[in-house]
């Protein structure tokens, strides 16, 4: 089912389960990605996962279409992660937050390249997750999630000139602590 | 790459990387910003770094969702239902709900017993009613339907509640020997249990309380025929 957003909304505000199905199908992946990204930890960002779409459930009947959907539910995710602080133990396990590449094992010799890959993902995993919260989010929202900073600024309620800074700082923090790196 | 570099353009300018870095600066800003990169090698360089950190990101993916949407469409929604259920504000609206029920087939079963004496158990799951006419009747009971349905009610809660405590105490005994996913679906597990006792009890209820009200319907009819048998008596044919 190919249906928007809204359309979805308003067949779930009528009472059709399945409409919640392709909400969840659709959005299950980019809000875990987004979680992930912010908290740094996989547990935590399931966590959110839930929580955000047990709120969707919930609260759809009072969802009355002022914002897109897409905008209403990236607000609840990045409310969710704010309520997580993210401590020690989260930083220890972002080897959990970065995908193993597929068929890594499946040539010795790279094997090398492999660890490095992995490595290097970790190494760049870090960096984003040590930006100060409000750079964090701009970055993630603009480079993984691909939204457009007129868009973003609409979900964080900030002018768009705040939002395109907060991605320059951002950037350039970034380029500051990988700049060691190759790619 | 020092300050002194900088032009008073460059601020300017390297706000307005990221949008062009993105693909997001309108065509007329865009021919501006290149201009400005043919002239100054500082604000090159900064866009060439930004540009590799750019690529840098891409290395980061996180992993894979493993779980099939549908399934997990259905626990957030049973989720949902077990919360609604457990909810006081819910359970208020449930009780009331019950409480209603209850005394609207009470107030029909006391329009009856206005006229006739009735006798009623409650064993073995059923209601059991029988009826006399007034004087023929060995037994009244002093305390009204009302009051009858209401200790049925209560004696049932707490039934329901000792054995819900005990269940309670088993599954957190469980819990705390669970990893956070086996806990997470042992939960799942037994809300849906709970869900289809849940409705059982639900439809069992509603039986009785149907079975109650046919009973008073019989009663209603038996009484009209016993009243036109003692005014046949007396009435003239």
């Amino acid at each position: 089912m190919d249906l928007p957003d809204e359309e979805l909304v308003l067949r779930l505000q009528g009472g059709d389960e399945s409409a919640f199905e392709a909400m969840v199908a659709r959005w299950n992946e980019p809000i875990l990605q987004l979680a992930t990204r912010l908290t740094g930890d996989l547990e935590e960002a399931k966590d959110v996962r839930q929580m955000a779409l047990l709120k969707t459930y919930q609260g759809i009947g009072r969802f009355e279409g002022r914002a897109r959907f897409s905008t209403w539910i990236y607000r609840v995710v990045l409310n969710l992660c704010r309520d997580r602080k993210r401590g020690d133990a989260a930083r220890a396990r972002v080897e959990a937050a970065v995908r193993e590449r597929e068929g890594d094992y499946l040539l010795e010799e790279t094997g090398f390249h492999v660890a490095r890959d992995r490595e290097l993902a970790q190494i760049v995993a870090r960096a984003v997750l040590e930006l100060p919260a409000s750079e964090r989010e701009v970055v993630v929202l603009r480079h993984y999630h691909e939204l457009a900073f007129p868009t973003i600024a609409e979900i964080l309620g900030a002018p768009v000139t705040t939002v395109k800074s907060r991605m320059s700082r951002g950037l350039s923090l970034l380029r500051a602590r990988l700049a060691a790196l190759e790619t | 790459m020092s300050n002194q570099d900088l032009t008073p353009d460059c601020g300017r300018i390297r706000n307005e990387l990221p949008a062009y870095l993105y693909g997001e600066l309108a065509a007329e800003g865009t021919t501006a910003l290149e201009q400005h990169l043919a002239t100054c090698a500082a604000c090159r360089d900064e866009q060439a770094a930004l540009r590799e950190t750019r690529k840098l990101l891409e290395r980061w993916e996180t992993p894979r969702c493993v779980e099939d949407p549908r399934q997990l469409a259905r626990s957030i929604a049973e989720l949902a239902r077990t919360q609604e259920r457990s909810s006081p504000q819910v359970r208020r609206g449930r009780l009331v709900r019950w409480s209603a029920i209850l005394s609207g087939a009470a107030a029909a079963l006391v329009f009856s017993l206005s006229v006739l004496s009735t006798q009623a158990a409650f064993a073995d799951g059923t209601f059991q009613i029988s009826f006399h006419l007034p004087g023929t009747a060995p037994t009244a009971s002093g305390s009204s339907w009302d009051e009858r349905m209401r200790t049925i009610a209560a004696q049932e809660v707490s039934t329901r509640s000792a054995s819900l405590q005990r269940d309670q105490q088993e599954l957190l005994q469980r819990f705390s020997q669970m990893t956070r996913e086996e806990m997470q679906q042992e939960l799942l597990r037994v809300t849906q249990a709970l869900d289809v006792v849940l409705a059982q009890r639900e439809r069992s209820w509603d039986t009785r309380l149907i079975n109650l009200g046919q009973e008073v319907v019989r009663a209603d009819l038996e009484q009209r025929r016993v009243i036109n048998d003692i005014a046949a008596q007396f009435v003239p044919r």
